[in-house]
């Protein structure tokens, strides 16, 4: 089977899945006790007043009609209004979300970076002090509250150091929105005053929130390379001759990348889940803070959309995962192996 | 004897067998894993902790033994010393006392939660690999759902329609945390389905709950028990996690995330506020990891 | 004829969980240049563990050389390190029992061979080569190495030679993948090739072509072989002289002619008869009666099976190999050093008796399985 084939069928599997995800959301926000009229009102509200806008949100419908026109609406962008800002949720989640995304994926880069290498490391001097090192530092990097790290990192670097800003996104004129990702934008307004303001903010809570995929990272590639360091080709290129460091950095490191790849898709989820802790900590102006605002006053609309938005963009993010891994492996393409 | 009852006389003494051999192979590696045993020691340590609080903690008041958390209003704002080596909070109350305290809220919920995620996980799973057909279907497509949203972010939106405490949290944690066991044990029951063995007993006519019970859940354990310990961990972290967003115990409840989000309204001059809370809520979670990454090495399984 | 390998007095143990297997007690061989050697023996006997020693994979831990001496053109590989990776690199060449397993899984055959032809034997590579080849740029088969690749995989008669370098194992069969691995083996032009059991996983048919192909290039290429394997059949096929192992010890040691006409260690005897018993019986997973490595029988290591086991005497003193008048060496004391070789013909008639099943058991121990010092350890 070719590749374009798996990419295709792949990207099919996805679609239940998010069909899923939005029912999942609605029964979510329709089922569980409380009443979302009431809630948005607050306690002191007439009850002629919920009544009037239980009507007005169609909460009175049958639930399978409540649930077509809110997939109507999804599709035409409309979330609902959400009643912290009074503005639709989805304008909302355009705002604030590319400052979690520029957070997130900062994050995930700076993990892969030091979390293969450290993994690598350790492989290759295992159960030696280096292994010994490097594990002990992954250790530490999992088991690490999130908030606490971010905490403590703004303490040090930030206040007691006084080396970095200790909150905010940028400290000078946001460029001009292209894309609301603040790096891409000040790029392209080549506004480098404001490219790095936006490096300096970002370096602290990105490097809080990788720690601990930076972890995972680093056990995973341990562990799969040196379960491909055993495999018996590996002694097929060694009598072959080939020189070490191509059998390790060329053979085992691909082989071994695909497992790899599958615990990056993971964690990307744990990430966002992060984000939520660590945008706090860091008075971040993204999503998350979003979230947590309208999960503490109870408006719905903008829960639902943000847990919707995240859901897709994890479902995304491992759907690219798994063309990656079929890429890397041909032995998935042609439904050998799996992947996981 | 007929051939069937031989067969399951064999079985069982060939299973003894075994299992006297993985038990004596178990102690062998468990031993050569210094990691793994001192996560054991940590954990017995806190479970100590946990049990005595109120004989440990030199102020058990302070952190709401018997009643409310008491306050002491004079002894504010302490920083650590030998009175009070966590220092006190805002309201004169003694940090050793409360985190002392806090262990206790912590393994609870990290047992509550795993109980219920094992207790609709594992039964699911079983089913779902077993019986097939559209009953595993739609288990296994609700999982995938499930598993589509980031653990915390679906468990702060379960959170929104009820009342924020430890309860709250609990349930909403478990809510989110059966699919990865109903997962792993459909992975595994699928595998080990087709194996010759069960394959054996099916042919002899045991039934379907017999071999579910007497030759399925026995090869699903070492995973669960690997998986169990390393979520011990996380869903502690993640409690805490909720502690600290203001969405699970409230304050002045000595719940270790909550303490933390008390303590940073007053970075960075009062420092102490969050850091010790933090740091049991790290080793604590620290323990767990040794001992579940130990038993992964010595169950040699692979968990997600 | 000058001998290319000599082999002296090796010794090779296991540490494992059970305790110190002692797997190779004093093995001493030799091939001589353009000979072709076989190493016939029940599965677990030692043979991999000394091709492995040889071409210097053996894995250590758990495997540890405890003495003996591996002389390629009179160097020695085991104190040598220099030599031995200069040797391993440019001069020997192995294959293996299991092509599914033996060639990466995630690179094409045409990387896998450009990786071969371009950098055997180099004893480092730079980064930024390594850098180039991953982002496509250098490390690609020249035309004329393509040529070479492709006469190669016609000569081992793979089907669309050319369209093969462009496919990834998982697409190939098992014979074909093994066709994959001699080509690879051979591209370099080595002097001196340890094949491992290579037909040993395929099915019978694709068996005796690999066999045929691979005798075809011994001859061409004119190359010195070790060839490991528990077929007698096959080693009477390939080999020039043959050495017989039992238990991590050589019991006889002769030309293919002289084993297969008359055999003289009790060993050889029993084998040789199980033969017709293989295609008879269908034994798999007895996996004979290979003795405990840990506390291994004392002296003759084969006395326990053996019918003409003398009491006080085989059990006593590790038996040194003596050359008979033919030429050949025999670890047993039923002879003696420079016996003719009527007489012991006569002696090995009279005294060395199998029962059927004994037999049977020698065909079982053919069949394969895993050594003990190779099954999962921690």
């Amino acid at each position: 089977m070719g590749f374009r084939s798996y990419l295709l069928r792949r990207a099919i599997l996805t679609i239940p899945v998010f069909i899923g995800l939005t029912l999942f959301i609605f029964l979510l926000a329709r089922v569980l006790p409380g009443d979302p009229a009431r809630m948005a009102l607050g306690p002191r509200a007439t009850d002629e007043a919920v009544a009037a806008l239980r009507i007005e949100m169609g909460l009175d419908d049958p639930l399978h009609i409540q649930y077509l026109n809110y997939m109507g609406g999804l599709l035409q962008g409309d979330m609902g209004i959400a009643l912290t800002t009074n503005r639709n949720v989805f304008t909302d989640v355009l705002a604030f979300f590319p400052a979690t995304l520029e957070l997130v994926i900062t994050a995930m880069f700076l993990a892969v970076l030091f979390g293969i290498p450290l993994g690598i490391i350790a492989a290759l001097n295992k159960d030696r002090l280096g292994d010994n090192l490097s594990r002990l530092i992954a250790f530490f990097g999992v088991s690490m509250p999130v908030f606490w790290a971010a905490i403590l990192i703004q303490l040090a670097i930030a206040y007691n150091l006084g080396l970095l800003p200790p909150s905010g996104r940028i400290g000078v004129d946001r460029p001009e929105w292209y894309t609301g990702f603040l790096i891409i934008d000040s790029i392209i307004a080549l506004n480098f005053e404001a490219l790095r303001s936006t490096l300096a903010h970002l370096a602290l809570p990105a490097f809080a929130l990788a720690l601990a995929p930076m972890a995972d990272v680093a056990r995973m590639t341990r562990s799969s390379f040196i379960e491909e360091y055993n495999e018996d080709y590996v002694r097929a290129l060694e009598t072959q001759g080939l020189p070490g460091r191509l059998i390790a950095y060329k053979y085992v490191l691909k082989a071994s990348f695909a497992s790899t790849l599958t615990i990056i898709g993971l964690d990307f989820g744990f990430l966002i889940g992060g984000a939520f802790l660590v945008e706090i900590v860091f008075s971040w102006p993204g999503l998350a803070r979003y979230g947590v605002r309208a999960i503490l006053e109870n408006d719905i609309n903008a829960v639902m959309g943000v847990v919707l938005v995240i859901g897709a963009v994890f479902i995304i993010v491992n759907l690219i995962v798994d063309v990656l891994y079929g890429f890397l492996d041909p032995r998935v393409r042609y439904g050998e192996g799996s992947s996981a | 004897m007929s051939v069937v009852e031989r067969y399951q006389s064999f079985k069982e003494s060939e299973q003894a067998n075994r299992y006297r051999e993985e038990a004596l192979r178990f102690a062998w590696r468990f031993r050569q894993n210094p990691m793994s045993l001192f996560g054991l020691g940590m954990i017995l340590l806190l479970i100590l902790i946990a049990i005595f609080a109120p004989y440990i903690a030199p102020n058990p008041a302070h952190a709401g033994w018997r009643g409310e958390p008491a306050v002491d209003f004079g002894n504010a704002w302490h920083e650590p010393s030998l009175a009070h080596p966590f220092g006190t909070d805002q309201a004169g109350r003694d940090i050793l006392s409360r985190v002392i305290f806090g262990t206790r809220l912590s393994l609870i919920l990290g047992l509550v939660v795993l109980t219920i995620a094992i207790g609709i996980g594992v039964p699911l799973g079983l089913i779902a690999g077993y019986v097939g057909g559209i009953p595993s279907t739609i288990i296994m497509r609700t999982t995938d759902v499930f598993l589509s949203v980031p653990p915390l972010v679906l468990a702060l939106a379960v959170t929104v329609p009820l009342q924020p405490g430890l309860v709250t949290a609990m349930l909403a944690i478990s809510i989110v945390w059966w699919p990865w066991y109903t997962r792993l044990v459909y992975g595994e029951v699928v595998s080990v389905r087709e194996q010759d063995f069960v394959e054996a007993s099916r042919g002899l006519g045991t039934g379907r709950l017999r071999i579910i019970f007497r030759e399925i859940l026995p090869n699903v354990t070492a995973p669960i028990t690997v998986k169990f310990s390393l979520d011990m961990g996380y869903a502690i972290l993640v409690g805490a996690g909720l502690g600290f967003l203001g969405l699970g115990a409230q304050p002045p409840t000595p719940e270790w995330g909550t303490m933390v989000a008390q303590g940073r309204i007053h970075l960075p001059d009062r420092w102490w506020l969050s850091t010790f809370p933090g740091l049991a809520i790290f080793l604590t979670v620290l323990a767990f990891n040794f001992l579940g990454d130990g038993l992964r090495d010595i169950f040699d399984v692979e968990v997600d | 004829m000058a001998p290319i390998l000599e082999v002296e007095d090796l010794k090779v143990h296991f540490d494992t969980y059970e305790g110190k297997q002692q797997v190779l007690n004093g093995i001493d061989l030799t091939v001589n240049e353009g000979e072709t050697v076989a190493i016939v023996g029940e599965s677990g006997c030692g043979k991999s563990v000394t091709a492995r020693t040889i071409i210097g994979t053996l894995a250590q831990p758990p495997g540890e050389i405890v003495s003996g001496e591996v002389r390629y053109r009179g160097e020695d590989l085991l104190s040598d390190r220099a030599a031995a990776q200069r040797v391993k690199n440019e001069e020997m060449a192995m294959i293996f029992q299991d092509p599914m397993t033996h060639l990466s899984p995630v690179f094409t055959i045409g990387t896998m061979m450009a990786d071969i032809i371009n950098y055997r034997g180099k004893r480092s590579i730079s980064w930024m080569r390594m850098i180039r080849d991953a982002i496509g740029r250098g490390n690609r088969l020249s035309a004329a190495d393509r040529e070479r690749c492709v006469e190669m995989f016609t000569k081992l008669q793979i089907p669309d030679p050319e369209g093969i370098l462009d496919r990834y194992p998982v697409e190939l069969s098992g014979g074909m993948r093994q066709r994959v691995l001699i080509a690879m083996a051979l591209i370099t032009d080595p002097d001196f090739l340890i094949a491992d059991e290579p037909t040993t996983a395929l099915d019978v048919t694709v068996q005796s072509q690999i066999l045929d192909i691979l005798a075809e290039r011994i001859a061409e290429q004119n190359l010195s072989v070790i060839y490991v394997t528990h077929n007698l059949g096959v080693a009477r096929k390939l080999a020039d002289r043959i050495y017989v192992m039992y238990a991590g010890e050589i019991a006889e040691v002769a030309t293919t002619e002289q084993l297969f006409d008359q055999p003289m260690h009790p060993y050889s005897i029993g084998l040789l008869e199980s033969i017709p018993k293989l295609t008879e019986f269908d034994s798999e997973g007895i996996g004979g009666l290979i003795p405990n490595y840990t506390d291994p029988p004392s002296g003759c290591r084969f006395h326990p099976r053996c019918p003409a086991y003398m009491e006080g005497t085989c059990d006593v003193e590790q038996v040194p190999a003596f050359e008979l008048g033919d030429g050949r060496y025999v670890a047993c004391y039923l002879y003696e050093e420079g016996m003719d070789v009527e007489t012991a013909a006569s002696i090995a008639d009279t005294e060395v008796e199998y029962e059927d099943e004994e037999l049977e058991q020698f065909a079982a121990g053919q069949t394969g399985g895993t050594p003990p010092w190779e099954e999962d350890e921690p």
